[in-house]
């Protein structure tokens, strides 16, 4: 022996790795055939949320624009009916007192 | 690795013809024979196959497979309850027609004994770099040991196998 390569426990024939390969290749396939699906129907969810996102841009797209008083409508709809506390919580600035006191002088009957 | 995680069998196929011859030589270190080493084999690809998922890309694919293998190879080990220094499976190995037929099967009788004779690692990185021709990073991953160690290992190795075959009155191979 003049080389430890002849010590070698791996075969040197092509034809021994090709029916190795080919057997653990066949060994795989269900396992290679499930995930073969089970990328489909993650191809499929993913074109699914594609969709539905496209959907929800077209509704935005296509929807009628929002009021350009929307902003007051919102707050109105949200003031308590109380005139009073309506003036309080609706207007830019700290009402003065005597605009207050006007508006309470109307509610009393 | 991407496509073969998609179930791409010819991906699949790319890996297994690159690792196969690896893996067998891994295998072996743990098998009684080499039909169980294709045994450990094959399911260290189809394990490996299902687990590809959980496969980190930005990582070195070979270290992982072979941390699988190693793992598959204990535990045909630990089933068996295998004694390294069985000197009849390791005659019988020697005496494998399938090795080369012009070795003297009594001297690769001697040298089985005294590979079996080191320690696992010191045995196996001899084998994987000096007779299967693996570098010592491939024999490395393949052990889950560092390179230099393999490379230490081996020459050690090496060295106890000369002695060994010089106290004989044989010539060491190169």
């Amino acid at each position: 022996m003049s080389d430890w390569r002849e010590l070698s426990r791996l075969p040197e024939s092509s034809e021994y790795w090709r029916a190795l390969q080919r057997r653990i290749g066949g060994a795989a396939s269900p396992e290679l055939a499930a995930q073969r699906a089970h990328q489909r129907w993650i191809n499929r969810g993913l074109a699914g949320g594609v969709l539905a996102a496209a959907a929800c841009v077209a509704a935005l797209l296509l929807a009628p624009p929002a009021s350009s008083d929307g902003q007051v409508s919102l707050e109105a709809g949200l003031a308590p009916a109380d005139p009073l506390a309506r003036e309080l919580l609706s207007s830019p600035e700290p009402p003065p007192v005597g605009g207050l006191l006007v508006t309470y002088a109307r509610l009393e009957p | 690795v991407r496509l073969a995680r998609r179930g791409e069998a010819q991906a699949f196929d790319q890996l297994v013809e690159r690792y196969l011859r690896g893996a067998l030589a891994v295998a072996l270190e743990y098998a009684r024979d080499r039909d169980e080493a294709e045994d450990i084999a094959q399911d260290a690809f189809l394990r490996t196959l299902r687990e590809l998922h959980r496969f980190d890309d930005r990582k070195s694919f070979r270290p992982w497979f072979f941390t699988i293998l190693r793992n598959l190879g204990r535990n045909a080990v630990a089933r068996r309850g295998r004694q390294v220094d069985d000197v009849a499976a390791l005659d019988a190995r020697a005496a494998d027609p399938a090795g080369d037929a012009a070795a003297d099967a009594e001297l690769r009788s001697m040298i089985e004994r005294e590979l079996a004779s080191m320690t696992a690692q010191q045995a196996a990185s001899f084998r994987l770099c000096e007779i299967e021709g693996f570098s010592a990073p491939e024999a490395a991953d393949m052990l889950g040991i560092a390179p230099a160690t393999v490379r230490t290992h081996a020459h050690r190795a090496r060295i106890k196998l000369r002695e060994m075959l010089t106290a004989r009155g044989y010539r060491s191979p190169e």
